[in-house]
This record gives structure tokens, sequence and C-alpha cells, in this order.
């Protein structure tokens, strides 16, 4: 015990008229006065804080960061404000800081399964694969019931081909979500599964994917692939022509439409339609596709 | 001629008179201070009242789960020495907290804030020029005074004007508020009370400066200043220690739960 608890000391403050100052509970009281301290100077940091989240919401990130830094300044615990001047330095392209930043939060929060799968992000971006990993698997141990988690490491782990081990995650994120059809690692496993040339199960899951979003584009695209793969031209043909006519309506379709009309265009020909096949490889090459300027060139 | 012998005082009147006069401005001056320190006083008080009933009997109650988890865990491990030391620390911290939270004492609530009128500070001055023991010309009278003084600190920090009144009444019907006479006592008289108040307001000073740098004042100033603000800063502080509370529970529910058997 604390010298200053001394009844002894207590009584010195006492004036020699007999009226004894308190003091019995000095040691309750500096335990409230520390705490009130701590909030005290944690709310001058919190009024820079939400200065900070102002300017970020007007996208003036370079000033927000000073706001920030002030806040941090008053209160070095304060959490949330290095997480939010991470997110500014993101936008800055200033990711070393970010990383620090996020670093500081995982100290100040080793718990915290969100600040894991925010560094997990810089981290990726940064190309640090196997921390990006890490770090998504720490905050998987600490909230296994969140599904997207998993789907965010699958993701990782087809980028990095690890194939198998993606079909895993997201297995454990549709299974999560049941009874909801999750589109998103429907889709992503089978991506993964479409690369290992499981076609047929690639395909039900593209179905599956399709089912709860029908204007999905993408899961068309694939599936319209790997029907191509199995030389099913048919069903391949009918997905080619879902993307092309969901594509005049939706902009996502941006990115397959030119591949489409070459796919097609192939498809057509394993049909014999050959002079549907030349619209499309023409229209490929109109929407820029080089690849399908050599099978225009090759029909001459 | 006898006029003049009239008005014209000898120098011992003349000192006298002088003296009366820095002395009745010291005594003021004493008076206005010993106001003040009790008025501070009483407002720490109640300060601390509320401070225990919001927040120090919750850190009581921390402490009590503090015990609890600690001596859980010493039983299950009996030869752990140092286990069976940090039992018996927070054992005795628990022990402390709870004697100094006091008892829950629910018929001060209403009694909030401390906010002495006008005419009972008057009062007080008044009556605190006629009984402190600083202006007492002998020992036996000055522990007296400190007697009646400790019972017009309490009748002012409750607000009392009856009970002030009643002992200013009695004061003025005992022998020691009639001095004596002759104007050599008195200039010796006067002289020494004046040393007295002089050493007075020196502790009183002292004092003073020993409340407003006490972790009670500091703490009150800076719950007030927040509560000037509209925040209820008292229940802020309490939801923070119940939140240790809560967290202190839980943990003593996963020590329990572990299930070892008791030593």
């Amino acid at each position: 015990m604390p010298d200053a608890d001394d009844p002894a000391e207590a009584k010195s403050i006492a004036p020699s008229t007999s009226r004894a100052l308190v003091t019995q509970s000095s040691s309750l009281v500096r335990r409230g006065l520390a705490l009130a301290e701590a909030l005290l100077s944690r709310q001058d940091a919190e009024v820079y804080y939400k200065s900070g989240s102002e300017k970020v919401r007007q996208q003036d990130y370079r000033h927000a960061v000073e706001d920030f830094t002030r806040a941090i300044e008053i209160d070095p615990a304060f959490a949330e404000a290095y997480s939010s001047r991470a997110f500014c330095f993101g936008h800055l392209r200033e990711h070393q800081k970010a990383l620090q930043d996020r670093e500081t939060v995982i100290r100040l929060r080793p718990h915290d399964d969100s600040a894991y799968v925010l560094r997990a992000g810089l981290h990726k971006l940064l190309r640090n694969y196997e921390e990006a990993l890490r770090d998504y698997t720490r905050a998987i141990e600490l909230a296994p019931e969140k599904a997207h988690r998993y789907e965010w490491r699958g993701a990782l782990l087809n980028e990095l081909e690890k194939y198998q081990e993606a079909i895993d995650d997201y297995t454990h994120a549709i299974e999560l979500e049941l009874p909801r059809i999750n589109t998103v690692a429907y889709r992503g496993r089978g991506l993964a599964r479409h690369n290992l040339g499981h076609l047929e199960e690639a395909i039900s899951d593209y179905t599956h994917a399709m089912e709860n979003e029908l204007w999905l584009i993408e899961p068309s695209y694939f599936r319209g692939l790997a029907y191509e793969a199995l030389g099913r031209y048919q069903d391949a043909r009918q997905d080619y022509d879902r993307v092309i006519d969901l594509s005049r309506t939706h902009s996502e379709g941006d990115n397959y439409i030119a591949s489409t009309y070459l796919r097609r265009g192939v498809v057509h020909q394993k049909l014999g339609m050959q002079a549907e096949a030349f619209a499309d490889f023409r229209q490929a090459t109109r929407l820029g596709n080089t690849a399908a300027r050599a099978y225009l060139q090759n029909k001459r | 001629m006898s006029r003049e012998i009239a008005t014209k005082l000898s120098p011992e009147e003349r000192e006298l008179e002088k003296k009366r006069g820095e002395l009745a401005a010291l005594e003021a001056q004493l008076v206005q201070l010993e106001l003040d320190l009790a008025t501070l006083q009483a407002e720490l008080r109640t300060f601390e009242g509320r401070y225990l009933r919001f927040v120090g009997r919750l850190y009581a109650e921390l402490d009590e789960i503090e015990a609890q988890i600690a001596e859980a865990l010493a039983r299950f491990s009996p030869k752990d020495h140092a286990a069976q030391q940090q039992a018996m620390h927070a054992r005795r911290q628990a022990r402390e907290s709870a004697q100094a939270a006091g008892p829950v004492d629910t018929s001060e609530t209403s009694h909030t804030v401390f906010h002495p009128s006008d005419s009972l500070k008057r009062l007080y001055r008044t009556v605190a020029r006629h009984v402190h023991p600083d202006l007492a010309t002998n020992e036996q009278a000055r522990i007296r005074r400190h007697e009646v003084m400790a019972a017009v600190n309490r009748a002012y920090e409750a607000g009392d004007e009856n009970r002030l009144r009643q002992i200013l009444e009695e004061w003025e019907h005992s022998p020691e508020s009639v001095e004596g006479h002759g104007v050599e006592a008195e200039l010796v008289r006067v002289i020494r009370k004046r040393a007295q108040v002089e050493e007075r307001l020196q502790t009183l000073k002292s004092e003073m400066a020993q409340v407003l740098a006490s972790e009670l004042y500091q703490l009150k100033q800076k719950v007030e200043a927040a509560e000037a603000t509209g925040q209820d800063f008292l229940a802020t502080l309490a939801k923070r220690v119940q939140e240790h509370i809560d967290q202190a529970r839980a943990r003593l529910k996963e020590v329990l739960s572990k299930g070892y058997p008791y030593a």
C-alpha cells in the first residue's frame, strides 16, 4: 500500500480546529482522479478526432491527417485515431505510414479482429502476401463466425494460386451463411475449381452465384468459359448471349464484353455458324480485342 | 483644560488604539479565511459523498471481485506462494476500499451540493469573531474555544443557522466574554492576541494550500468543469468502472468454471 494512504498523513490536512478533511477515501479518490484525467484528455482528443473525421468526409485527407495526429498527441492510446489516419495515408498513397499506424492499432488492441483485416488489406496492396495471409488467419481465429474474412482469405489464396486452400475457405464461408446464398463465395470457389480444371463443380458454383443475382455478368462469362472447355457449346453460347444482353444495361459488363464477343465467335465457329462467328469477331475487334483480329485474319 | 486632558491619550492608550486597529483588521482577515476554508471543506465533503456514492462504491465492488478471483486462483494452486500472497493482498485492498467507500447512505442523496446562504456566512463570521480560539488570552480558554469552534464549523457545514445563533447566545452569556480592564493589561492582551492571530493566519493559509492541492479537490474541479458543459461526468466515470466490474465478473466466472478441485 502506498504511503499516501496512511491515515496519519491524511490527518495532516486536517486543520487544528478539528475540521478533519475526510481522506479515508483517498485511495478511491486517487483512482477516480486518474480515470477522470484519462477521460478528459480523451475528450480533448476526440474534438480533433471529430474534426478529422469531418475532413475525411470532405475527402480532405491531408488536413484530416493533421487532426488525427493532434488527437494522437493528446491521447497516444487513441486506437481509432491511428486507424483513421491510416485510412487517410492510404488515400494519400503513403502506404508505409499507413502500415505503421495499422501496426500501432494492433499493438493497442491485439484482440480486435478488424484491425488484422485492415492490415491484411494493406499488406496485400504492398504485395506482402505472406503477411496478409497471416493477418487474415489471425482475424479468423479471433472471430471465426465472420464469413467474409474466409472470402477475403480465399481471394488472396486464389491470387497465390493456392486453389485447394481457397476452396476450403470459400466452402466455410458458404456454410456459415446458409441458408443465404453467398454469391461472392460461390463465385470465388467456382474460379478456384475452374483453375484446378474441376469444370463440372465450377459450373455448379457459378450457377449458385447466379441464382441469387441473375444479372451478375461475371459468373455468366466464367460459366460460359467452363461450358466451352467441356465442349458444351450450346450452353456456352447461352451464357455469352446473356453477358452481351446484360452489358447493354450494366456497366459491369464493360470489362467482359470484348472477350465475350470473341468467345461467342469461337463457339459459333464450333457450331458451324460462320456468319455469326464473323460478326462476333468483328465486333470484338471493334471493341479493341486484339486476339479477335487474328481470328478475323485467319478467316480471310 | 479638563477637556484637553479628556481627549489627550496617554502613550499607552495611543499604542493600544493603534494595536487594536491592527488586530481588528487581522481578525477580519482571519475570520474570512476560516469561513473560506470551512466552506471549501464542506463543499469537498459533500462532493466526496457524491463521488463515493456514484463511483467509489463501484471501485469497492471491483476490488471485492478481484479479491474473489485472487482467492479462487490461490485455492486452485495451494503451493503457489505468489498466488497466496496475491490473494492476501487483494483481500486487504478490497477490505480497505469497502471501508473507504463506507456504507451506502441513501439519506444523503438529496444533499448533493453545499450552498451556504449569505446570512449563514455572515452569522459564521460573527460567531467566529467571538469564539475563535486564537483570540483567547490563556491556554485554558483556548482549549475551550477549540471545542466551541468545532461546533461552529459543524453547524456551518450542516447549514444550521439556529445552532449558530444558539452558540453565539451561549457564548455572550459566558464569563469569558467579559474581559478585564486596565490599559496595560489590555495592551499586553492585544499584543499577544495579535501574535496568535498572525500565527493562525499562516496555518490557515497553508491548510488552504494543502486542500487546494489535494486529489479530492482536483477531482472535484474536473468533475464540476465537465458538469458545467452539461455532462454528467460522475455517471461517465461510473460507467467506465462498471465496465471493469463486468469484465472482472466474466473473469471470475471463467476462473470458477475451470473446475479445479478446491484445495
